[in-house]
């Protein structure tokens, strides 16, 4: 790719503030989080300034007026002394325990300390060595943190200038690990990064949210602007064609950077030599180089979904790790997105198997951990992906049946009970509001065509989405009512499934072929997550044709005792070892 | 001829993968594809995502080569769906270019073949098509496979679309395998045991937790002791 910035090491961060500015200087002259980019919005606009202003007056624990808290001040040098020094565990701590604290404490309704102050501070301390690589990382914590706050319902906006300067922040920080530490050799030269997991995957996870997120403001408000005739709405349209014309937040610049993310890093290599080998090689659990390579093949699993090329989505896996070593088990945030794309893709590929196998997965495996395993920052949006996954593989045997593990089976029954009974009636409603709540929200890789705004509708690739898929809804329409007449017969006549269906034997016909071909589909055996060889459904009723006649093949379920007993055996054992507990605490007493 | 190959090779392992500049490349390698009954899915979809991002190199006779193409692929890969994934309504998919496949790509997938065919003559460029209809067809015999024992043979030239008569009609049968007798019936699967043998649902990965008779005896003896 011929586009990548000079390496950041000259690069120092655009400093805003002439030399000397104060603390106290720098709030008072920052710009006003309000910005009108959203005219409809300018009613709104006024109230949140005032909250702003308000806020500051109060100052939020001090974070408004003058110098940040001394807590914050010695949380940025230690964050400085921790990286430069590479204390893994120091710098684990910060990320995950002092960073979202400070937040909560002095941050939950403003910005955090401006990064260009963050870099005149560290100026002023003495920290120069490494501070381009630490103040990379700072604005890596600010923009994703203002990305967290700012939005419409509050007083912080995510203005055009923040979106673009990510941007520029997140390519200095790839151009670091691909030209400083994927070039390092082992055991030469200086000592490498280290991130906690989380922290790694976090990075190139708000990557590509705050892409997905320019998409969806820049799209909404080119549209928006395109509608207005007057000079100031010509001038603002401008402006976002200026954007487009910067390739600010360009897919295919996205797309590229994780591509060279895991090329340059050997990820795959790495996967295929271990394959090759009875033990395996841990060096991925130093190596930042490798983890970035890792976890980019995950947000690339994830874009490709996001943009609807659900094969190519899969593809990214061809070489993937799934042995119970690797890493996503260390990252729930990992582990649950490699699967949530995952059995989305195959879903939308129409291979329910895989799907229903893949989702059934990861969702036994959080039923066993409880959700403590999701306990952290974002537990309440993996969460959200869990009941996402849950509602997807409705979806997945409402389509295609198939025998779903007892736990999930009792959480269905007991969570949503409803929309499966609804799903059966054919409800296509139903299918709609499911796909519309548990799918991701996709977004379109182009810029709008800006020469030609009229029939422009920024939400047409997500439509097209769910059309595609409801169309495949459809074809299945009658393929319940043919199973629950086939399971009153052992053999009935076409001309007679006609009457009874008030159908002609053509129709017939085709809805017999349509339920056959339906019951085939690829499923995953070894390998490469596409590859897979076609199987035809067990599940629930069969039947042939002779001719003009259907035989229902005798179908006997030999159903699976033994777990249901091995639960209730379970159930029983922890009643009895509760009450023998008490009864022991009672004697004792 | 290799030579663009080997370009698009490149071009998917990432070298100016998402760069209009490619979309000449892979153009003339899916006039290659067509001239020369091969197909490459994976060129053919990058083709739509760059019309998707940049649409004004968007050109509706190549959409409907690329869609033509992937019907041939209607499974178990489900091709024509994947590029309808890339085909937003309005911009890409309100015109007859489109539509009329669309329509074709219905029938066939609800297994409407008698309308496939009668819907496929209207449209000379598909029907022109190298290999496309011996691919539909090898489709077809797969369903009819699957769903019958036995059937006509007037049956089957209705659902692959060639005369009954025909010398073609007779091919196919032959490369499936299937016995033809003298009524003009065609056997389709020969076992008895293989049509009416029940199917027997094994419990699968459902049964990862076991317990053996002696903690299962441990078991019962406490519930037992319990009382």
């Amino acid at each position: 790719m011929a586009d990548i910035d000079p390496p950041l090491t000259n690069g120092a961060p655009s400093s805003r503030l002439p030399p000397g500015t104060k603390w106290a200087d720098v709030e008072r002259d920052a710009p006003a989080d309000v910005e009108a980019d959203d005219e409809e919005e300018t009613p709104y606009t006024r109230v949140r300034g005032e909250r702003q202003a308000s806020s500051h007056r109060v100052g939020g624990g001090g974070g408004g007026r003058g110098d940040p808290p001394p807590q914050v001040q010695s949380f940025l040098r230690n964050f400085y002394e921790d990286v430069e020094g590479r204390k893994v565990g120091n710098i684990e701590n910060a990320y995950e325990g002092q960073f979202p604290r400070l937040s909560d404490q002095y941050y939950s309704k403003t910005r955090w300390v401006d990064p260009s102050s963050v870099s005149r501070y560290y100026a002023d301390q003495g920290f120069e060595k490494e501070k381009d690589v630490v103040l990379i990382l700072y604005k890596e914590l600010f923009y994703r943190h203002l990305h967290t706050v700012g939005g419409p319902e509050s007083a912080v906006r995510v203005r055009v200038e923040d979106r673009e300067d990510s941007w520029g922040n997140y390519r200095d920080l790839f151009d670091y690990f691909l030209e400083v530490e994927m070039e390092k050799k082992p055991g030469r030269g200086a000592r490498g990064l280290q991130f906690p997991y989380t922290w790694t995957f976090d990075m190139l996870d708000e990557f590509v949210y705050q892409w997905s997120q320019f998409k969806f403001f820049h799209n909404k408000t080119s549209q928006g602007r395109s509608k207005r005739s007057d000079d100031d709405g010509r001038i603002r349209f401008r402006e976002m064609v200026a954007l487009a014309d910067r390739h600010i937040w360009d897919s295919a610049r996205v797309i590229e950077y994780l591509q060279l993310l895991v090329n340059k890093s050997g990820i795959n290599q790495y996967f295929r030599h271990n394959r090759e080998r009875a033990r395996g090689d841990d060096r991925i659990e130093t190596d930042l180089g490798l983890q970035v390579g890792y976890f980019a093949i995950v947000q690339l699993l994830r874009v490709q979904c996001l943009v609807g090329d659900y094969r190519l989505a899969l593809q990214q896996l061809d070489e993937f790790d799934f042995s119970g070593d690797s890493l996503f088990y260390r990252v729930p945030n990992c582990h649950l997105s490699l699967f949530y794309y995952m059995g989305f893709s195959y879903m939308m590929l129409r291979r329910y198997t895989d799907a229903v196998r893949v989702f059934s997965q990861v969702l036994t495996f959080l039923h066993t951990k409880k959700d403590d395993y999701l306990q952290g920052t974002a537990m309440g949006h993996l969460l959200k992906m869990k009941d996402r996954m849950y509602q997807l593989l409705l979806l997945c045997v409402c389509l295609h049946p198939h025998r779903l593990d007892e736990s999930i089976n009792m959480y269905l029954k007991d969570k949503h009970a409803d929309r499966h009974a609804r799903l059966l009636k054919d409800d296509e409603q139903e299918y709609i509001d499911v796909f519309n709540y548990a799918s991701p929200k996709f977004v379109h890789p182009g810029y709008p065509p800006f020469d030609d705004m009229d029939d422009y509708d920024p939400t047409e690739l997500s439509r097209t989405q769910v059309e595609v898929f409801l169309e495949e809804v459809r074809h299945q329409k009658l393929v319940p009512t043919i199973r629950s007449f086939a399971k009153l017969y052992t053999a009935i006549p076409i001309q007679k499934l006609a009457s009874l269906m008030e159908k002609n034997e053509d129709e017939i016909r085709e809805i017999l072929l349509c339920v056959k071909h339906k019951g085939r589909q690829l499923v995953w055996r070894s390998g490469p997550p596409l590859s897979g060889e076609v199987v035809t459904m067990e599940e629930g009723v069969d039947f042939f044709l002779d001719h003009e006649m259907i035989h229902v093949k005798s179908t006997k379920i030999h159903h699976n005792y033994v777990q249901y007993f091995v639960h209730s055996i379970h159930t029983f054992k922890d009643m009895i070892r509760s009450v023998e507990h008490g009864l022991q605490r009672r004697e004792r007493v | 001829m290799s030579d663009v190959k080997a370009a698009v090779r490149q071009i998917l392992g990432g070298e100016g993968l998402y760069s209009a500049d490619s979309l000449q490349t892979l153009e003339e390698y899916l006039d290659q594809q067509w001239a020369n009954d091969t197909y490459d899915v994976e060129a053919n979809l990058t083709i739509l995502k760059l019309y998707l991002m940049y649409p004004q190199h968007m050109k509706k006779d190549r959409v409907r080569q690329i869609l033509v193409k992937a019907l041939g692929a209607t499974f178990p890969q489900n091709d024509f769906q994947l590029c309808m994934y890339q085909l937003p309504p309005n911009r890409f998919r309100d015109m007859p270019e489109v539509t009329e496949l669309v329509r074709l790509a219905a029938k066939l997938d609800t297994c409407d073949f008698k309308g496939f065919w009668s819907d496929l003559d209207k449209y000379p460029d598909v029907v022109s098509c190298p290999g496309l209809r011996a691919k539909v067809r090898t489709f077809i015999c797969g369903v009819v496979a699957t769903a019958y024992a036995a059937l006509s043979r007037e049956a089957l030239s209705e659902y692959v679309g060639l005369p009954p008569g025909s010398a073609e009609l007779s091919a196919l049968i032959k490369q499936h395998g299937w016995r033809e007798e003298a009524n003009g019936e065609l056997r389709i699967s020969e076992s008895e045991d293989d049509r009416v043998k029940d199917v027997l649902v094994k419990g699968e990965g459902a049964t990862k937790e076991r317990i053996s008779p002696d903690k299962l005896r441990t078991v019962l003896n406490s519930v037992a002791s319990v009382r």
